[in-house]
């Protein structure tokens, strides 16, 4: 029992966790209680949470979004029958977090009667305000939530057995604000002259997403196989119609309805010799849209007055893909690994999107510009365990993608193919049982990168070493990634460097410490090309610079048998390229909204604390604090990004109960 | 409305245990009555056996998913209880215990630990590459995640919440997780295994030599992106091919990122702009991506939020220019 306490204690102490809540201390007799034939173990926190908001309040909704409330902060409950033949059930599992208000909460559920069926369910709930869509004029935020929420059944019936069914549902819904666009209704002819057709407009969507699934596993010859076929339906509409300015009468509905059954079978087998195993998948994507406009827009068209445009059509895009991995066991130091990956798509559609003006009796033919990728992938590692304590791998990889396009109907075929060829290497070393050294490289070129950002020449590093001595554990991690993109009107290159540690350490049951720290380092030059006030300015340059220091520290310790303590800091800061102000020194272009626009210098810091104090055996009393700041320093009091800065101190009150 | 669902929330889970008891147990059966059995020639004396010496772990295995090889009753002696995973315990009981006469996993090297586990959970499709996985590579395997007698989660036997377990070897995932924009794995929304495998995956198909991270697939083999972001699949009449192409890294941080939206960049113009920059070579037809058009004053406030107006970026079923 001491032990088992012990060992709950410690594994709750090494949490360093972001967010305070739920408590995380053991409440209740561990081994449970017996009724009947089962046996329960439950613990309930159940409290209020107090949250104080000062700076930009959709800001922190954005970040946090953790409101004032009764709250089941977090519960488990578990009933496992005492002999394993219980009459409905053998394991009922139930835990949750956040309901009762929270904008994060969760319930995960287990039914499951030994060799019979097992059934898994999680639900989730994400409500956070969609950040980021700024505007001239506007404040910031959008003024709307976004809600979305999922929920995934699955049971398997048999578990247990060699031959298994599966059957499942999930359902996704998401509702939440989006920005659209309200007139410019012939969009394929839009040139800049008439660009000034469309208003910016918010609107609030719900998609839906159905999932239904069927499979099976059986072994055959040695093998196993296990296959299942499913249809995902998904559905789009507007919830409410976008409203701009000027533009009352304007009525928009945007039915998107689609649906991808797919199938998928898997197999593999292990032998003395040699694995193998496959994946191969088709999926029938299948998308049908309906657009119907009835706008009142004066200078919308060639016709003055109310008009409707209906826009309507089917897309499609088959995909077929399948991975093939063989591994050759040569003996018991060397091993021989081949993995071929294939990938067809093609987004096509039945050139039947037409556009009606009921205004103009016009018709309209919206052009399915047609895309196809075909990716086939080879590599092969070699894995060679020289002695117990150090081995060498090496690894070469080939990719051929090619992509084809359509952009007008009847235009020809523009295929392109990028080949990549890429070296891996490393060595893993275990000198002392306790001590693991990793180190390794990838060297990659592509003959024809799709984008500027892509891959092309590019280069990886990484280190990696941890000592683990029981309740001690020492990291740290190095990693570069260089790719360098260079073309003749412009460059891209980008260096990203990441340096790590962590310290983890319960030297006592009532005590116990972890820390880390992070450097992210990323530089990039890009090359940009853009009109200043009409003027098309050539070979300019963006050098963007990161420096991001995170730091996380955690430490719990017990003040004698009742009280624990946990008391956590997180400190997030971006120092920039060093300058002192936006328009300060920086690189490439001189112009003051690129030069502001080359550094984001912040802060994002959170210190918490918490204090649970044992009542009873089955009762505690949990009291906590986390403090969220976040300053951009640069940003504030721009014309093009409002002053995001917030201040939040958020608190709870719980009682941790088991009955 | 919330504060009720918040307290009828226990209360209904404490009726259950109550209405479990009152149904009648007509297959009860203790556990000293299974997994019976003497000293087999093969060395098995049976789970009974080591409850005398061990009686915490005894006390407690029937929580455990293992207990269910000992109530089937069907299993051979080298797949049920105790001696399925340690071997047999003849020779254990007669040295009176220690650790050279039987099998135990601290002494274990790790690729012995995957053996001795995998003898009955390879067959299963989630851990069909589980041997070449970087984690087994690495010597990261069973028992660095899961403590099987010791668990502290309802599921999965994990040593620890599945979040601090990766986060003890990945602390720069930690720090991502930590930024003001993240998906919400430290609020107990999502998991790290809603997108990653921690036990092996294939290599990514949507992607060119990519190097394993342990992703998902969802249907159709695309990235595990896709089973929340639903209404970004398409297919659109007018795709943003790099979506396709190069996938949703190509703009964002998938972890987590210091800007709104996981985007890579804090203004959204400097990213839209480092492709579309009418470089030749690039983009659908080696044309390079088109540079904005004269009228994007890009001096004026209204033009750098791009996706203000660009707001369908993701792909477009009307606009040619991802308008709406």
């Amino acid at each position: 029992m001491k032990t088992l306490i012990l060992t709950l204690i410690t594994a709750a102490a090494c949490c360093a966790q972001q967010v305070v809540t739920p408590t995380q201390d053991p409440v209740g007799p561990p081994a449970g209680d017996n009724t009947s034939d089962y046996n329960i173990v439950n613990s309930f926190e159940t409290g209020y949470r107090f949250v104080s908001v000062g700076g930009d309040p959709e800001a922190y909704k954005s970040q946090v979004n953790y409101d004032n409330g009764v709250r089941l902060l977090g519960s488990s409950f578990g009933m496992y029958s005492r002999d394993g033949h219980g009459k409905y059930f053998d394991e009922l599992t139930l835990t949750t977090v956040g309901l009762g208000g929270d904008p994060y909460e969760s319930a995960t559920l287990r039914i499951a009667k030994n060799n019979l069926y097992r059934f898994d369910m999680t639900w989730r709930l994400n409500d956070y305000y969609n950040p980021g869509l700024t505007s001239a004029g506007q404040s910031g935020g959008n003024f709307r939530d976004t809600r979305f929420t999922s929920q995934d059944d699955d049971l398997t019936l048999f578990p247990q057995s060699k031959i298994k069914f599966f059957i499942g549902y999930s359902r996704s819904v998401q509702e939440g604000p989006e920005i659209t666009n309200v007139g410019g209704l012939f969009a394929t002819t839009q040139t800049p002259a008439v660009a000034g057709q469309d208003t910016t407009g918010f609107t609030s969507l719900r998609d839906a997403t159905n999932e239904y699934r069927l499979g099976n596993e059986f072994q055959l010859l040695g093998v196993t196989v296990n296959w299942m076929h499913g249809w995902q339906d998904f559905k789009e509409d507007f919830l409410t119609p976008p409203v701009a300015s000027g533009t009352p009468a304007t009525l928009l509905t945007n039915p998107y309805h689609g649906t991808s059954p797919y199938w998928r079978v898997g197999l593999f087998t292990n032998r003395k010799w040699f694995n193998l195993n496959g994946r191969f998948t088709y999926t029938g994507t299948r998308r049908a849209y309906v657009s119907d406009q009835s706008p009142f827009l004066p200078a919308a068209g060639p016709n003055l007055g109310v008009f409707q445009v209906v826009t309507m059509g089917t897309g499609n895009r088959p995909a077929a893909t399948g991975n093939l991995t063989i591994t050759f066991l040569l003996g018991p130091k060397l091993t021989l690994t081949n993995s071929t990956g294939l990938y067809n798509i093609r987004t096509e559609g039945d050139y039947e999107f037409l556009q009606l003006n009921n205004g103009t009796g016009q018709f309209v033919t919206q052009d399915f510009q047609y895309l196809g990728i075909r990716t086939i992938t080879n590599r092969t590692d070699l894995n060679y365990q020289f002695r117990k304590w150090i081995g060498f791998f090496a690894g070469y990889d080939y990719s051929d993608r090619s992509i084809g396009s359509i952009l007008t109907l009847g235009a020809p075929l523009y295929e392109q193919t990028n080949i990549l060829n890429a070296g891996v290497f490393g060595v893993r070393a275990r000198p002392l049982p306790a001590l693991t050294i990793l180190l390794s490289g990838e060297v990659g070129h592509a003959n024809r990168p799709f984008a500027p950002k892509s891959d092309k020449n590019y280069q990886t590093l990484n280190a990696r070493v941890q000592y683990k001595k029981k309740s001690l554990m020492l990291s740290a991690y190095a990693q570069t990634n260089y790719n360098n993109d260079s073309i003749s009107l412009t460059a891209y290159s980008s260096h990203a460097r990441t340096y790590a540690a962590n310290v983890s350490w319960a030297p006592l049951a009532w005590l116990s410490f972890n820390a880390d720290y992070v450097k992210l380092h990323l530089d990039t030059l890009g090359g940009l090309s853009f009109f200043d006030s009409g003027e098309l300015l050539q070979n300019q340059y963006s050098l963007y610079i990161s420096n991001l220091h995170t730091g996380n520290i955690g430490l719990r310790f017990a003040l004698g048998k009742r009280v624990d303590l946990y008391a956590g800091y997180s400190h997030i800061q971006d120092t920039g390229d060093g300058r002192n102000n936006p328009l300060g020194t920086g690189f490439g272009t001189t112009i003051p909204e690129f030069q502001a626009a080359q550094t984001f210098p912040m802060k994002y810091l959170s210190p918490l604390a918490r204090v649970s104090v044992q009542i009873s055996n089955r009762i505690r009393w949990n009291v906590g604090y986390q403090y969220y700041g976040y300053h951009e320093d640069f940003f504030t009091g721009q014309d093009f990004l409002p002053d995001h800065a917030y201040r939040a101190q958020t608190a709870y009150s719980s009682v941790l109960w088991s009955f | 409305m919330t504060a009720i669902r918040a307290l009828l929330f226990p209360v209904l889970a404490a009726a259950l245990p109550a209405l479990a008891a009152q149904q009648p147990s007509t297959s009860a059966q203790q556990p000293s009555t299974l997994a019976q059995g003497g000293a087999s020639a093969t060395g098995f004396v049976g789970s009974q056996a080591c409850k005398t010496c061990h009686p915490d772990v005894w006390s407690k295995f029937f929580k455990n998913p293992h207990f269910k090889s000992v109530a089937s009753g069907k299993e051979t002696p080298e797949h049920t209880g105790c001696e399925g995973c340690h071997g047999p315990g003849q020779a254990h009981i007669e040295a009176h215990g220690g650790k050279a006469t039987i099998i135990a996993f601290s002494q274990l090297e790790p690729k012995k630990i995957l053996d001795n586990c995998l003898r009955c959970h390879s067959q299963t499709l989630s851990r069909a590459n589980i041997r070449g996985s970087a984690h087994t590579e690495n010597d990261v395997v069973c028992t660095s995640c899961h403590s099987i007698h010791a668990s502290t989660t309802p599921k999965f036997l994990l040593a620890k919440v599945q979040s601090e377990l990766c986060y003890g070897c990945h602390a720069d995932v930690r720090s991502q997780f930590s930024m003001p924009f993240k998906h919400r794995v430290n609020e107990g929304v999502m998991t790290c295994s809603d997108c990653h495998n921690p036990h092996g995956t294939f290599a990514p198909t949507w992607g060119t030599a990519s190097r394993n991270s342990m992703v998902k697939q969802v249907e159709g083999n695309e990235e595990a992106c896709i089973k929340c972001h639903a209404e970004k699949r398409g297919p659109f009449v007018y795709e943003h091919p790099p979506v396709r192409v190069e996938g949703c890294e190509i703009c964002h941080y998938p972890h987590g990122s210091p800007n709104s939206r996981l985007l890579r960049r804090p203004v959204v113009f400097t990213m839209c702009l480092e492709c579309h920059n009418g470089a030749p070579g690039f983009g659908r037809t080696a044309q390079g991506d088109p540079v904005p058009f004269q009228f994007h004053n890009l001096r004026s406030p209204l033009y750098q939020n791009c996706t203000n107006c660009h707001s369908h970026i993701h792909g477009s079923n009307t606009s040619a220019f991802f308008l709406k």
